[in-house]
This record gives structure tokens, sequence and C-alpha cells, in this order.
């Protein structure tokens, strides 16, 4: 059975598009067959993170308007087995789709693949709208900043008043010296409040940056830690059990954070 | 007017008029009217008070309650007025099942009763079958509210950026970390009661009162807030004393 996933948070700059990648390449690695989805039309940037936008040629607005089909807009990434992008369309502005418009576009994907990843942009308008449409799972991005929890918060209501009965939380950028020393929101202060279902941590991890600017998702390199954590993500998307990483050295944290995540 | 369509909104002076036609099937107005709040989720900012609208045909009270509930949850709509044309004399009344039942006795609201005005001759007020209390369960996130004409229970969590506010009295059976406004028509002997009362900001009657900078309340004992002599004070709900008590 496929199942489309999108991938939000409310604020920007928080890791959606960072995530939407890794998952894609690491699900793909798994053997899957996957599109990831720009939804973030006008603001297109998943292609540059993928290193795949010098063969764009269609996009998402072409296919909903009818200028070609679904199979020519598809890049395939030669790199990985089994993963296709579908770019944004750069100059349109995000009302040139509809969520109805968008719903049977991710129905004609889950057709031929198994996993149809969303990028979805930030806000909670029409873009937010679009990129939901159609997904049957929700997962909500959000660094351990007072403000993204805030909105990642916000997200998570919007989610549920669409019918996302269980939106799943993956948290990026933690720095566990800083969560040590008290200077940044823990793991178990953010699940208190948004009492949302753990998928993942994601460390702060310099290589990011450098893989973004190669194109190379950081999941490709072995030696990278955020890398790590998106398998890890990748497999629990599929259904395993995956321990946690312990990016921690205080085990506290994290033998409260396993009391949490088993709902006492 | 006959009713032709099934979920409209209007905006009057009033309010916001919302305008049901209860021949349609309940379940299918519900969900028409849940698809109609979805789409103006934005247009409605600003929560405006709704002045419900039925033909003659009218709702029972548990069928106005759910129409509540999806008003004020997530959208943070508040249910103001019900108005029900009244059958044209002549016409006996046929189904009894769908018209709205009268207030009990006891505890008639009068400071909402009052307030109808137009179309005296075919309108009958009947906000009075709105009870006192409106319970929610689950959390109530950032960006949502709850406003309510009565008294507030939440089984779950206001989170920061989340707003509830009541007329009378407001209870939190979980962690208060938004802003709660417990009086907000002026009623100073309104409270506000939470499992952690940790709000980003407290509001009784027009007392507005702040947690202590940077002090991130300790306790982790249920507490209640009041006005004492004009302030709000919060002690733990332990062993406190209402009004009336000995
Ligand atoms: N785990 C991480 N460690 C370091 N930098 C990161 C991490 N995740 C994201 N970033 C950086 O943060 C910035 C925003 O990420 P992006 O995925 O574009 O966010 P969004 O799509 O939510 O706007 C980018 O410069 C990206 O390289
Ligand atoms: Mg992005």
């Amino acid at each position: 059975m496929s199942q489309a996933i999108v991938i939000t948070s409310g604020k920007g700059g928080v890791g959606k598009t960072t995530t939407t990648a890794n998952l894609g390449v690491a699900l793909a690695l798994g053997g899957a067959r996957v599109v990831v989805v720009d939804a973030d039309i006008g603001l297109r940037n998943l292609d540059v993170v993928m290193g795949l936008e010098n063969r764009i040629v269609y996009d998402l607005v072409d296919v909903v308007e009818g200028y070609c089909r679904l199979r020519q807009a598809l890049i395939k990434d030669k790199r990985v087995d089994g993963l296709f992008l579908l770019p944004a369309a750069q100059t349109k502005d995000k009302n040139a789709v509809n969520p109805e418009q968008m719903k049977e576009l991710i129905e004609a994907l889950k057709e031929e693949h198994d996993f149809i990843i969303v990028d979805c942009p930030a806000g909670i308008e029409q873009g937010f709208r679009n990129a939901v449409s159609g997904a049957d799972r929700a997962v909500i991005v959000t660094t351990p900043e007072v403000s993204a929890v805030r909105d990642a918060d916000r997200i998570t209501g919007l989610l549920e008043a669409s019918g996302f009965e269980k939106p799943e939380l993956i948290i990026n950028r933690i720095k566990p010296r800083m969560v040590a020393r008290g200077d940044m929101m823990d793991i178990p202060d953010i699940i208190d409040i948004l009492a949302i279902d753990l998928l993942g941590v994601v460390p702060d991890d310099d290589y990011i940056v450098v893989s973004t600017n190669r194109g190379e998702p950081a999941v490709m390199a072995d030696t990278s830690r955020a890398g790590e954590a998106y398998r890890n993500i990748a497999r629990r998307i599929r259904g395993e059990e995956v321990p946690f990483l312990d990016l921690s050295e205080k085990e506290t944290i994290w033998s409260r954070l396993r009391r949490l995540m088993r709902g006492n | 007017m006959e009713i032709t369509q099934d979920v409209v909104f209007k905006g009057s002076r009033e309010g916001l008029y919302l305008i049901l036609n209860a021949k349609q099937d309940f379940e299918v107005i519900k969900e028409k009217l849940r698809e109609h709040l979805k789409k103006s989720e934005f247009f409605f900012k600003g929560a405006p008070d709704v002045i419900l609208e039925t033909g003659e045909e009218g709702f029972s009270l548990d069928e106005i309650l759910e129409i509540q509930n999806i008003l004020a949850y997530p959208f943070g709509l508040k249910l103001k007025k019900v108005k029900h044309r009244e059958k044209a004399p002549k016409r006996e009344p046929q189904t009894e099942r769908r018209t709205v039942r009268s207030v009990p006795q006891d505890k008639p609201r009068e400071s909402l009763g009052s307030r109808v005005t137009e179309r005296p001759r075919y309108t009958r007020d009947i906000t009075g079958v709105l009870p006192d209390t409106l319970l929610y369960k689950g959390t109530v996130r950032s960006g949502q509210r709850i406003a309510y004409d009565g008294s507030v229970v939440i089984v779950g969590d206001v989170n920061p950026g989340a707003e509830v506010r009541a007329t009378g009295d407001i209870v939190v059976m979980g962690v208060l970390r938004g802003l709660a406004h417990a009086g907000a028509e002026g009623d100073t002997s309104a409270s506000v009661v939470a499992l952690r009362l940790e709000p980003t900001q407290l509001r009784i009657g027009d007392v507005i009162g702040r947690p202590p900078e940077g002090e991130r309340s300790a306790g982790s004992e249920p507490e209640v807030a009041r006005l004492r002599d004009g302030t709000i004070v919060v002690e733990p709900l332990e062993g406190v004393r209402w009004e009336g008590d000995r």
C-alpha cells in the first residue's frame, strides 16, 4: 500500500526541505519507489537540495494545467534507484493549484510509487492547504526553539482539524551540549507541549550545509550523524522499531524520553 | 424566506448569521458545516459571535450542542443565540422530534434571552437551552480560541498561544500555559483553576495578571487564581476556601 506523507512545520527554515530530501533518498535506498514533491510553488528549492535543478523541464503546475503528462515532469535521480522528483514551478504563484487538483495528482503518483513525500511551504495559507490535501500521513518538523514549537503547535491543531488524527514529530537541529547545559528546550519539554508521537530527532550537523551545497542529501554519506538519524526515521516510517540515537551525554534526558514515548 | 441551501453564513451588525436547513439530515448538515468552516477559516479570524437561524423545523438541544461544539472547536466561533422561526399558527406542528425543547425552569439565562429584537413575530429566542458549562476534551493549541458564555472545563492542556475565554469560571484539567480570561463580562467572583497553572497571562474580569518575570511557577500542584482586592491572587487548590464555605 502506497502512502503520501506531507512534511510541514509552520515556521520556515526549520528543515522541511532537508527532511524531505533525506527521507526520500533514505526510503529509496531501502528499496522503495519514491517521489519527492516540491509543493512550495514560487519558492522551489527541493530540486537544488537534491542536486537536480539543471534537469527540470516541466513542473507540477504544468502537470496540473495539462501542459505535459505526469511522467514527463518526473525527474529520475540517477544516483538512487527508484527515486523521482516532481519539481515546483518557480514562476507561477501558489494559487495556480487548488487542493482538489493536488489530491488528484497525489492519487495518480500513488499508483506507481510506494512513498510520496510532499515538501510543504511555510505558513498556514493556500500553499499549506494544497500540500496537505491528498496526504495520508503528516509529519511536523520543529527545531528546539520556543517560536518554532509554537508554530508546530498551531500546525498540529490545523492538521487535526483537517482530519489527520496522529501527526508525527521530527525535532531537528538538536545540539546535545546546549541541551545538557539547559540552554536549549529539551525533547521531553517539546513533546510535553505538542503531545504528539516522536518520529525522530536529528542533530545539528555542519555536514547538512556541505551536502546542501553539493546537492547530495546527507543520508548518502555514511559519516553524517544527521544522515544516520534520517536513515533511522525512514526505517520507522516503514514500520520498523528503531531505537533513538543516543545524542546526549546526559543519560537522564533519554531515559525520561523513553518513558514518555512508552506513554507513561 | 425559504431556506434553499443547507449551510449559509451571512454577516450582519449583530454578528455572523449561520442559517442551517433543519430539514436536511443532521449528519449531512454537520459535514457541510465543517467543510464550510474549514474553507473559510481565515475569513472568520477575530471570532465573531454566531447567531444560528433555522427554518421552521428547528434543532434538538443535542443537535444545537453539537453545532456549538463544531463552531467552538477548532474554529473558535461562539454561538451566541439561536433563532427559530415558529410555524405559522394555522399549521399544526407535525414533528415533535425536531423541534427545540424548552429550557428547564431552574436556570433561565436572562442576560442572553433578552437581546433579540429583529422580527419579533416570527422569532423566538431559545438561547436559554445552552448549558452553563462547556466541556471540552483535548489539547487547545496555539492559535485556537474557545469562547463561551458560561463556564468552561478543559480536559487537556491549554498551550502557549491558545486562548480560553469564559464569562464564568475556567477549569483546566491539565497544564494551563496559554491565556485564560474568566469572568470576561465583568464577573469579579470568577476563578481559574488548573492542575498546573503556568499561564502566559491570566485575566479575571477586567484585571490582567502576568506571572512574575523569569520565575517559572515551581509548583506542580493544582492551583486556583481569583481576584482579591483588585489583584489576581494564586494559591494552592488544596484547602482553598470558597465564598459560602464555612
Ligand atoms: N540538522 C541540521 N543541521 C544543520 N543545518 C541544518 C539542519 N537542518 C537544516 N539545516 C539548515 O537550515 C536551513 C533551512 O533548512 P531547510 O530544509 O531549507 O528548511 P525549510 O525547508 O523548513 O525552510 C538550511 O540552510 C539547512 O542547510
Ligand atoms: Mg523549504
